[in-house]
């Protein structure tokens, strides 16, 4: 109608989105700021922490090296001792707990048995599945070879006593123990 | 909120009077979720309490900038850049509370008590008054959190504070002489010996809920005793959401009728 109502309109739609348009350019300015001095910090703390996993699960290798599993691709680390042979692998694993995903590094030496098992991300019940953290459940694993089952007696060699209350969460531990030991397997078939 | 109250005053009502949690019933999802144990509360208290300030002052600040019609898309662009820097700085310097509050942290964004707040205060009172409004709730969420801690880690696991080591390992190694918390039960073997067991059931869900209730009806008792009115739904001028509703008046007390 008017010149005066057709300005206000124009000015109703452009004033509130030029304004939004200033608040995200000033906001994705600053994340970009703090994201640029975290990142390395993240990434090193993420290296860091990968490495003392692998040291923890393997204690007696020296050094690792990146490896790919020639069928499917998957990336598992071998370690090679002071004298530069080859005396171990580390796997990282899946097992689908109660909670979710539950990864896990095995660390496995050169006649298959089991010298680690460390915990990348677990998201069990506390009190419960997070039990499956401390011992005595985490060191039953130690020189185990051969497929694992969780049960609740525990009778012979390669079975693995599980937590009271938490039959999933063992399950899935042991279960994606077993995966690593089935990938040295493979491995170990190869070569 | 339209009367002039003293600076003190605008700190102190969130911690008991206007308690978020407890007594304006807002953030009860996180509140609930992480209270596991002290240290996790009180490491996401203080994630709020940051997150909670500066968009408080910002959005006081540009209060008369943001138009009315885009006010709510401003104040969650405010408030989710300041939750994604807080996130970035505890992943590259706390990781192991990044690590157990898991996805609450990134969750503050739509953390009912900072949007509330934006909204109720922030965008109508001084930056002052709003840094202090946003601190008062800040503290009084943080101590909310850290009393669901206290009593849920203690009933529900035997421990206390622990995990302490993983929120300080900013300041270095072995702060406070290495303490990393008590375990009761690893302590003192004569509570196993009487067939004492902690009761699991206060770190699940169900506890968390318990404890909660718990603590609402001593924060009422003593708001009451401060003088404080009873909370009650008479009508929409003292609902406490009345300000963030989109319902009429009318159609509030038309849905009254119906349900009366």
């Amino acid at each position: 109608m008017t010149e005066t109502k057709k300005e206000s309109s124009a000015k109703a739609i452009l004033l509130p989105t030029l304004v939004l348009f200033l608040i995200a350019g000033v906001a994705a300015l600053l994340l970009g700021f703090v994201n640029d001095m975290t990142k390395p910090v993240i990434a090193r703390r993420e290296t860091e922490e990968t490495a003392a996993a692998m040291r923890a699960v393997l204690a007696a290798a020296d050094s690792f090296s990146e490896a790919r599993h020639a069928a499917d691709g998957t990336l598992y680390y071998v370690a090679y001792g002071a004298d530069g042979n080859v005396c171990g692998y580390v796997f990282t694993t899946h097992g689908n707990g109660y909670g979710g995903d539950i990864t896990v590094m095995t660390g496995i030496d050169a006649s298959g048995a089991v010298t680690g098992i460390e915990f990348l991300s677990i998201d069990e019940t506390p009190g419960m599945g997070m039990k499956a953290q401390n011992e005595p459940f985490r060191s039953q694993f130690l020189g185990k070879t051969g497929r694992l089952t969780a049960s609740k007696t525990a009778a012979s060699d390669t079975e693995i006593q599980a937590i009271t209350g938490a039959t999933i969460t063992s399950n899935a531990v042991t279960k994606a123990v077993n995966d690593a030991l089935a990938c040295f397997a493979q491995i170990d078939g190869e070569g | 909120m339209a009367e002039k109250k003293s600076p003190g005053k605008e700190f102190s009502k969130g911690i008991i009077k206007q308690n978020p949690v407890l007594r304006l019933m807002l953030g009860t999802c996180a509140t609930l979720a992480v209270t596991t144990s002290l240290v996790n509360g009180f490491g996401m208290g203080l994630s709020v309490t940051v997150v909670l300030v500066c968009s408080n002052i910002v959005i006081s600040l540009l209060r008369k900038v943001i138009p009315n019609k885009v006010r709510i898309p401003a104040y969650i662009l405010v408030i989710a850049s300041f939750v994604t820097l807080v996130q970035m700085v505890v992943k590259a310097y706390v990781p192991a509370l990044d690590k157990s509050l898991g996805i609450f942290l990134p969750l503050i964004v739509v953390n009912c008590i900072i949007l509330g707040r934006a909204e109720a205060f922030a965008g109508k009172n001084s930056v002052l008054a709003s840094a202090l409004d946003g601190l008062g709730m800040g503290v009084g969420f943080t101590a909310a959190c850290c009393a669901m801690g206290i009593i849920r880690e203690l009933i529900g696991g035997g421990t206390f504070m622990t995990g302490l080591q993983s929120l300080l390992s900013v300041f270095g190694e072995h702060v406070l002489g290495g303490f990393d918390g008590v375990d009761f039960f690893a302590k003192f073997p004569i509570l196993e010996k009487i067939s004492l067991q902690p009761m699991t059931l206060f770190l699940l869900p169900s506890g968390g809920f318990f404890t909660f209730g718990i603590l609402i009806a001593i924060t009422n008792r003593i708001a009451e005793g401060k003088g404080e009115k009873k909370a009650e739904l008479r009508d929409c001028m003292h609902c406490p959401m009345a300000a963030a509703c989109g319902m009429q008046p009318e159609s509030c007390e038309e849905a009254k009728e119906e349900t009366a």
